[in-house]
């Protein structure tokens, strides 16, 4: 038998990139700004959801595709402030691009400025799944532990933003704050870096005015504002 | 990463590959493993392995961990990146562009005509 050697350079993941790419587009050309919201389990995803959709009620429109393994406790957790669908994994460790696509017709595929989806909690697996995200945003809560970026770093390269999480509670444990961040800007310097706590309700506003500037920027369209009647509701 | 349905969608291309060179026979397939796709590249051979033990002409592959490559707008430095430190080596610039190793990619197929 005669070999002979093709050239191929084929990326095997390529058509899962595409179909991303293409997610993004379409409800970039909707004016939907698509935020995945990742962090380890427990960092404070859930609550801080509710707070931005109380945060943006009467004025900005939301929706939420939540992800767990198990259980529909974070979408009853939501489903008083925000439109929100559970995606259950029944044991996978991240979401994929069809399960999130489901979720969205799921809901209705709803015409809203946000659609924020968020991840199974794990600082591993979801850092190689694209989901057709504008926006990755990594919560790191306090009680995680400030070496979180360093150990795990894919997540903080292919974030957008860094949100540290329960900072009501720095005075009693040891994180530091400008270790993490240092950490983290070594591996991403792009990242944006926010300081809330969802509990005491600080860091709220500034992270929301965040979101709607990258959604003007990336989005390119203007937040739909409602009535101001509305918003005074 | 899941390197078991990365191994399943390795084969379905390399099958997509066979059926571009009609009447040859895959014999072996060079992959590349950048060190930042997440692919643990010993599972992914296994995986590999595993899930050809029924055929009777198994496709051999070769894999190659290629490190994290970048390049700086700055000052035009190509270099690889250590400890995920994303910053130009010579200038520190932060201003770069990674250029490789984040992906896995079939580089080449060994290709046999089946008639002698």
């Amino acid at each position: 038998m005669v070999g002979r050697t093709i050239v191929v350079r084929r990326d095997v993941q390529a058509e899962q990139k595409r179909e991303a790419d293409a997610e993004r587009e379409l409800l970039g050309s909707r004016g939907t700004l698509v935020v995945n919201m990742v962090s380890s389990p427990g960092a404070g995803k859930t609550s801080l959801l509710a707070e931005i959709a109380q945060h943006w009620q009467g004025r900005h429109s939301m929706a939420v595709l939540v992800g767990d393994i198990e259980t529909d406790r974070d979408a009853q957790r939501l489903a008083p402030f925000v439109p929100v669908t559970q995606l259950t994994t029944g044991g996978a460790c991240h979401l994929e691009l069809p399960l999130v696509y489901r979720g969205r017709m799921a809901l209705g595929d709803p015409q809203v400025d946000f659609l924020f989806i968020e991840n199974i909690g794990n600082l591993v697996c979801p850092a190689s799944h694209d989901l057709g995200e504008h926006l990755r945003v990594v919560l790191l809560s306090v009680t995680d532990g400030d070496d979180k970026p360093a150990k795990y770093p894919k997540m903080f390269r292919t974030s957008h933003a860094l949100i540290i999480s329960k900072c009501d509670l720095l005075n009693y444990v040891p994180f530091r704050t400008e270790e993490a961040i240092r950490d983290a800007k070594s591996i991403q310097p792009k990242l944006s870096c926010f300081e809330i706590s969802s509990l005491r309700r600080f860091g709220i506003s500034e992270l929301c005015r965040y979101f709607e500037n990258e959604r003007l920027r990336r989005v390119g369209s203007p937040i739909r504002e409602k009535s101001n009647e509305s918003a005074a509701l | 990463m899941h390197e078991l349905s990365l191994a399943r969608r390795i084969l379905r291309q390399v099958e997509e590959l066979r059926n571009e060179y009609v009447d040859q026979h895959i014999s072996a397939v060079e992959l590349e493993v950048g060190l930042m796709s997440g692919v643990d590249p010993d599972i992914l051979a296994v995986s590999l392995q595993d899930e050809q033990v029924d055929r009777d002409k198994p496709v051999e592959f070769v894999i190659n961990v290629v490190p994290v490559l970048a390049h700086c707008s700055k000052c035009q430095k190509d270099f690889q990146v250590e400890h995920y430190a994303f910053s130009c080596v010579l200038c520190g610039s932060t201003e770069i562009e990674v250029t490789g190793g984040d992906c896995v990619r079939i580089m080449s197929i060994t290709v046999e005509d089946l008639e002698v």
